[in-house]
């Protein structure tokens, strides 16, 4: 398997399943009854299309170079596993966000980003940078830009 | 000749308003840093910054977006000079010669004829964007729906099949991004299409969240490689930034070359600053008496990709403000920020507006010596930005692109799709997928599919009014060479162009 057949494989997939739900959409009750239908139809045949040509090409270049770029383990590398870290922070960050107002979300949030790729020895560093972004930005926004973003609870600020 | 001036007297009156040259100032600023730091381009700047041109009205918007844009042109060759890693792509030329000019001890000279060669080539296409855009606009008046339809057929075959060397995956991206437009209420039906009950579809997923996710977070993600890179020693004493008569006789024929060779790969869709740049390093060399010093320090190797890239993204905003249809990532990102101020760029924005769309390249002028201030006498101060290491920067772009978001939707469910486009952004890098195609597809599909159904209800449903008119016939046949080219070239094993 390779990163470029499954993408084939999925577009084939999604083409496929974006015709049929286009087709299964409403008639248009004024002028023509498949105006709304057809271009999304086109679309996802496209699509499949292309990918069909990917997975035959791929297929066909895997069988001449031998298994160039085939994916070996499933496992994470250190790279991986960090984006997996920060995605997890990001969700985490976007749940609180209006629940404990913008300042505390985006000050814990930068805090534990930058502690992870800066180290706990630089930990002076990260607290005044968290703490002059969510600050900083707040004022900028609700000062100058007049943009209400979620405060504090209870406070209000 | 009288209405030019005319226009252009308008346009001045509109950029030198106070506000409006702080705008372009900020603009230049913010562009040329954004350029300097590896990692983050043109379009992810564009894109972060966005909140902030939300409250300037569009006018303000579009200078300082579009100062960004050539201004990170001007900040990109600084890293390529001074550490060797290109600011954006444009700038991976200026790594031929600008590096090894700053390791011979002439990086004063290399910052200096890079600043230059951008204003200078930033300043002549501007000039040209004055003298065509309204010929352009006119021409395109005379496009009818089936026209219109093809030519953005055109724009985003070329995108898809000049961006990346497997074309099978630009095209898949194209088809992405225009699915993705195709969600929410159907305008001429009324019907509300793969929204599955939920509300906040029926209005169509936000482009710009998109863009954010792919730009900012993605290109976040992927840069995650090198953020645990030390901090990079960057040369901060500097003797006076300017260049000898010798040098200045070398370059300027060059320039003068490139410039006009950069506007128009910048014109056309999909090919940006980044081939621009390459093909004029490439056409110099061809031309240089000794093309031998060329990668060892040739002055004339760094002011021809640097006078090519500005010239290219000024060349880019003309079909993105004449025709609607952004032909870059960067003016996409404008294209839907300009959308979402309710302004439609496009063939009428010169008629209903002429006080924007004059306004914008009048502030050109203004912002190309706003840049060659910045990047001239300034230029010692800036370049401390690159000390910056990445594991700093980067946190901080993942807060801009939440702030982004939420300040154009108010809503926390947007802040998971950003997250969830900025994991699928990874995705696409992974399988070697260009994101433009998706970008540009998402922004222009809306309109792409009224035309087509305007044309099939002019013509009653009868299929030949694609091909009704000699326009569309010439539209069709460059759509097929777009595509039929590069087959060729690959099938002859030579890229049309390796390593871009």
């Amino acid at each position: 398997m390779t990163w470029t057949l499954i993408s084939g494989l999925l577009s084939l997939i999604l083409g496929a399943a974006w015709t049929f739900q286009a087709y299964l959409l409403p008639r248009a009750t004024i002028g023509n009854p498949m105006g709304p239908i057809l271009y999304p139809m086109l679309l996802g045949c496209g699509l499949s299309i292309m990918g069909i040509i990917l997975v035959v090409q791929e297929s066909l270049r895997l069988r001449k170079n031998g298994g160039e770029g085939v994916i070996k383990s499933v496992k994470l590398s250190i790279y991986g596993r960090n984006i997996a870290i920060v995605s997890a922070l990001c969700v985490g960050y976007a749940l609180l966000f209006e629940r404990a107002g913008y300042v505390i979300s985006t000050f814990l949030f930068l805090v534990v980003v930058l502690l992870l790729f800066n180290g706990f020895k630089r930990w002076k560093i990260s607290l005044i940078l968290a703490g002059a972004f969510s600050v900083g930005v707040y004022l900028l926004f609700s000062t100058v830009l007049s943009i209400q973003l979620p405060t504090i609870p209870f406070l209000d600020i | 000749m009288m209405d030019i001036i005319a226009h252009l007297g308008i346009g001045f009156q509109v950029a030198l308003q106070p506000m409006n040259i702080m705008w372009v100032t900020l603009g230049g600023v913010l562009g040329t840093v954004i350029g300097m730091l590896p990692g983050i381009g043109p379009a992810t700047g564009v894109a972060v910054l966005l909140p902030l041109t939300f409250t300037m009205g569009p006018v303000g918007a579009l200078i300082t977006m579009a100062g960004v844009y050539y201004g990170a042109m001007f900040g990109g060759s600084r890293a390529s000079i001074l550490i060797n890693t290109p600011g954006d792509g444009a700038a991976v030329a200026s790594t031929f010669d600008g590096y090894p000019m700053a390791m011979s001890g002439r990086a004063e000279a290399a910052l200096a004829i890079s600043a230059i060669a951008s204003f200078i080539g930033g300043m002549i296409a501007t000039v040209v964007m004055v003298v065509t855009a309204v010929p352009m606009a006119h021409f395109a008046l005379l496009f009818g729906p089936a026209e219109y339809f093809l030519l953005m057929v055109f724009a985003l075959s070329a995108t898809a099949t000049l961006s990346k060397k497997n074309i099978v995956k630009g095209f898949i991206s194209m088809f992405l991004g225009l699915m993705v437009a195709t969600v929410g209420l159907d305008p001429l039906s009324g019907i509300s299409r793969f929204t599955y009950g939920a509300l906040e579809l029926q209005t169509g997923i936000d482009f710009l969240i998109i863009i954010i996710g792919i730009y900012a977070l993605g290109e976040v993600f992927k840069s995650f490689r090198m953020i645990h890179e030390g901090t990079r020693k960057v040369q901060t004493k500097f003797g006076r930034i300017w260049i000898t008569r010798e040098d200045w006789k070398r370059s300027w024929l060059p320039i003068l070359r490139s410039t006009p060779l950069g506007f128009l790969i910048g014109v056309l869709p999909g090919a940006g600053g980044t081939m621009a740049a390459l093909m004029s390093y490439n056409s110099e060399k061809g031309f240089s008496k000794h093309p031998e010093e060329f990668g060892k320090g040739a002055i004339e190797g760094l002011a021809a990709p640097e006078a090519a890239n500005n010239a290219a993204s000024v060349g880019a905003l003309i079909p993105m403000m004449t025709l609607g249809i952004p032909g870059s990532g960067t003016t996409a990102v404008m294209m839907g920020a300009l959308l979402m101020l309710g302004l439609q760029p496009g063939p009428l924005l010169f008629d209903k507006h002429p006080e924007i769309a004059w306004g914008m390249i009048a502030s050109m002028f203004v912002g190309n010596v706003v840049c060659a201030i910045i990047n001239l006498p300034l230029a010692k101060v800036l370049v401390r930005v690159l000390s910056v290491p990445a594991r700093i920067l980067f946190p901080l772009v993942l807060g801009l692109a939440f702030i982004g978001t939420y300040a154009i939707s108010n809503m926390t469910s947007d802040l998971l799709i950003l997250v969830a486009f900025g994991l699928f952004g990874l995705f696409l890098n992974r399988a070697d997928i260009p994101t433009t195609p998706l970008i540009l597809g998402g922004i222009v599909g809306h309109t792409m599919e009224q035309s087509f159904r305007q044309a099939r209800i002019i013509s009653h449903g009868e299929w030949n009014i694609f091909w009704g008119s000699p326009l569309c016939i010439v539209l069709i046949g460059l759509t097929v060479a777009t595509i039929v080219w590069p087959i060729i070239q690959q099938a002859r094993k030579k890229p049309l162009l390796a390593d871009v």
